[in-house]
């Protein structure tokens, strides 16, 4: 190993260019994130409120079935190689999570608490709004969560097959056996990773003190 | 080919059942010892956040590369679905039934075998049929670390941009996948115990 | 009474006592069981009563070490609890939970038979056991023993959470609201079978409820906790005697179907010189003559043609309550004062003059203990 200095650290750090990789990274990450969401949420919503969203789930779980690596490979004959296979195979395999907590957040509570918006004339509409929607924030941050961290490790996982981000980091340091450039990225994806799993663990709990309901 | 496949099974599924034995058995004595409980509970959490590959590369400064560092670093993926699903599993058992068991004065081990274990059986195999797609997922990253099977084809594939060789490593590995996950369930399905 | 000898393993034969002495237990600071003391005979069946956090349940469980005491001991025939080997005291004593806990995923007759099985009992002599069980339980064997509890009503449940309970032969029987959960009518049925099984196994047995009537029914004696503490202990006629003095005891067992206690001052009879026999009326038959070994109240009509009641140790209140003639009954007296005039039945047997007198006036449960002479 290479001397643990703190200037042998900052040398691998400038020499692979640790700051862009990171901000590349980081931004496969936040754009799968936000499409994630953005299809995600809706769909769960949707599921939620038709009686065929059975189906929906059926279909992402078939998806989760694959191992991710190999979805993203998968993909590389559709969608080439680089930032578009990463950031599809982050968006399809967070699915699952995302659409069934939804899903789940949104339908599964004391059925009584639904007969007393009907028995107040609420519409579905207000119903869903009113009342199950604030109810399902718990499980939604959880599945958000787990989101998260399926998409941070397909993310890493892109950097192998062209999208730069710290997984090329890390693939150049085990094709060079550079043990420091190993550890220098290992730990940093590693702190990313669970300071994000955190983030997303604290909206969590938060959500479900405020609107958990707990018998 | 066929030298890849079984490569890939052995790596994956030696791995596989090495921490299925490991995580269940762990999980029985965070059972028996709650203080462990907890920190198994808090640790488990923060590393299973971690993605695959940093922990496929973070192996080989401490144990080099070859068959071995990679089977470990299969076994420190899969563990931690297994570890978890069974803890809880075997933990959110009926009190009642705990309690009435517990006054007919069954030992820790009597409990297990005839109350915990049974009515835990549908999070255990979550857990494991989790892993066991982990592990094959694992299996293929860790040609980096020279493990070969059929990552090193998918590699050889990806290298020289060939898409029906990038298929002829992923498609394989798929397949293994699913065949595991059916063979699990089956399994499943003939331990779970009817209620009927 | 009978006490059945137990099978070897079990840390005594037979019970004669089981003393709490001065047992405290607390939670987060707040007393579930403060300083209790009492004395359990062998072969009773002692009722636990209370209300909601009164300490029974607490009490029940501290016996078979479910829970362990912050103070104070728990002694088995002069042996603390805390000195036996734990799993041997809990196999030697029959738990039965108002949740009863049958396993979902066993047949019926591995329930029964699983305290068995952990002893390391061999497969046919539980199998010959568990369907005795079943029989005694009043379930055919036939039919039950292979459902599982998923399939069985809430009555057939308890029916084998008991024969679960008593197929180790225990000595010692604890008993937690066990027909709570059941309807009213399902839980008379069952009490009344109880009653009977009771007497055929001779047991010692604790059974804590918050039913009164079920209490008195069951119960050899009684005893009333009220916040974690012993309130009142004592056979059902001594505690309506003791209902008078004592607000939180009239409170507990006062009841408007008993109108006499708390509402109705008392009688006072002067007693004994003639004795009556009371005559059980049944509808549309003739009167017929209650068995002269069954149940004698003695009874002195004074001339001016009133009855009075004394107490022992009680200053003696008089009240005026109804003409009757000699040839009036007792009972016809006593059903006068019922709103209901329902029927009644006599369940106490003969005891000697002097006994504490007692009427407990319910629709279809009253009893009569022995009068006491002035």
């Amino acid at each position: 190993m290479t001397e643990m200095t703190v200037a042998g650290l900052s040398a691998v750090w400038t020499q692979y260019q640790l700051t862009t990789l990171t901000l590349i990274h980081l931004n496969l990450f936040g754009t799968a994130m936000i499409i994630i969401l953005a299809i995600g949420l809706p769909l769960g919503i949707i599921a939620a409120m038709s009686s065929r969203g059975y189906l929906i789930v059926s279909v992402l779980n078939i998806i989760e079935m694959i191992p991710d690596i190999a979805l993203l490979l998968l993909l590389i004959p559709v969608t080439g190689i680089g930032a578009a296979p990463t950031i599809t195979a982050a968006v399809l395999y967070s699915l699952l999570p995302v659409v069934r907590n939804t899903m789940t957040g949104l339908t599964s509570f004391r059925p009584e608490l639904i007969e007393i918006g009907e028995s107040l004339g609420m519409t579905r509409g207000e119903i869903l709004r009113i009342i199950r929607f604030p109810l399902s924030l718990p499980l939604v941050a959880g599945g958000i969560r787990i989101a998260v961290v399926y998409s941070m490790g397909i993310v890493t996982l892109g950097g192998i097959i062209g999208a730069r981000g710290l997984g090329a980091a890390l693939q150049a340091g085990i094709t060079r056996n550079n043990m420091t450039l190993i550890l220098v990225t290992g730990l940093w994806i590693g702190l990313l990773a669970v300071f994000m799993d955190s983030v997303a663990g604290l909206c969590e709990r938060f959500l479900s003190k405020k609107y958990g309901d707990r018998p | 080919m066929p030298v890849a496949i079984w490569q890939h099974i052995t790596l994956a599924y030696s791995g596989f059942f090495i921490s299925a034995c490991l995580g269940i058995f762990g999980a029985i004595i965070a059972v028996r010892w709650s203080s462990l409980r907890v920190l198994l509970q808090s640790g488990s959490s923060l590393l299973q956040s971690i993605p695959a590959f940093t922990i496929v590369a973070l192996v080989v400064p401490f144990l080099g590369i070859g068959f071995v560092p990679a089977v470990v670093v299969v076994i420190v993926t899969t563990i931690l679905p297994v570890l978890r699903n069974t803890t809880i599993g075997l933990s959110s058992t009926d009190p009642v039934l705990i309690d009435a068991s517990t006054g007919m004065g069954m030992t820790f081990c009597q409990m297990m075998r005839f109350v915990r274990f049974p009515l835990a059986i549908h999070p255990i195999f979550s857990g494991l049929r989790l892993s066991s797609i982990v592990a094959n997922s694992v299996a293929v990253v860790t040609v980096f670390i020279g493990s070969g099977g059929l990552g090193a084809v998918v590699l050889e594939g990806l290298v020289r941009y060939h898409t029906p060789g990038i298929l002829a490593g992923v498609l394989p590995a798929i397949f293994i996948a699913l065949s595991a996950d059916i063979l699990l369930s089956r399994i499943e399905r003939y331990l779970k115990p009817r209620y009927q | 009474m009978p006490q059945t000898l137990a099978k070897s393993g079990t840390p005594w034969d037979y019970i004669t006592s089981i003393h709490l002495d001065s047992v405290s237990k607390s939670y987060n600071g707040a007393y579930a069981v403060r300083d209790l003391s009492l004395t359990i005979k062998g072969g009773e069946l002692i009722a636990l009563i209370g209300g909601s956090g009164s300490g029974k349940t607490t009490t029940l469980r501290m016996i078979n070490r479910m829970v362990e005491p912050d103070a104070g001991t728990i002694r088995i025939n002069e042996i603390p609890v805390s000195s036996f080997h734990l799993r041997s005291l809990r196999r030697s004593i029959g738990y039965v939970i108002q949740q009863i806990g049958l396993l979902p995923h066993l047949s019926v007759s591995d329930n029964i038979g699983l305290p068995l099985r952990i002893a390391g009992v061999h497969r046919d002599e539980i199998h010959r056991r568990v369907q005795a069980l079943l029989s005694l339980v009043r379930l055919d064997p036939v039919v039950f023993q292979n459902r599982k509890p998923a399939e069985l009503s809430g009555g057939q449940q308890q029916r084998i959470g008991l024969a679960r309970a008593l197929i180790t032969e225990p000595t010692l029987l604890l008993m937690d609201e066990p027909f709570g959960a059941l309807d009213p009518l399902l839980r008379r049925e069952l009490q009344h079978e109880f009653l009977e099984l009771k007497k055929d196994l001779g047991i010692t047995i604790i059974f804590v409820t918050h039913d009164i009537h079920e209490a008195f029914l069951l119960g050899d004696r009684i005893a009333l906790l009220h916040e974690g503490r012993l309130h009142a202990v004592g056979t059902v006629s001594e505690l309506i005697l003791a209902t008078q003095d004592d607000p939180i005891l009239s409170y507990f067992i006062g009841d408007d179907r008993m109108p006499y206690i708390g509402t109705v001052p008392a009688w006072n009879i002067s007693l004994p010189v003639g004795s009556f026999q009371i005559r059980r009326p049944e509808p549309g038959q003739p009167e017929k003559e209650a068995e002269s070994s069954e149940v004698k109240v003695i009874i002195h009509c004074p001339e001016n043609q009133q009855m009075y009641a004394t107490f022992p140790g009680k200053t003696a209140k008089t009240m005026p309550v109804l003409s009757f003639t000699h040839d009036t009954s007792v009972l016809e007296a006593l059903s006068a004062f019922t709103k209901s005039g329902s029927n009644v039945a006599v369940i106490e047997t003969a005891e000697s003059p002097g006994s504490p007198f007692a009427v407990i006036l319910q629709d279809s449960l009253l009893r009569y203990l022995f009068g006491h002479p002035s």
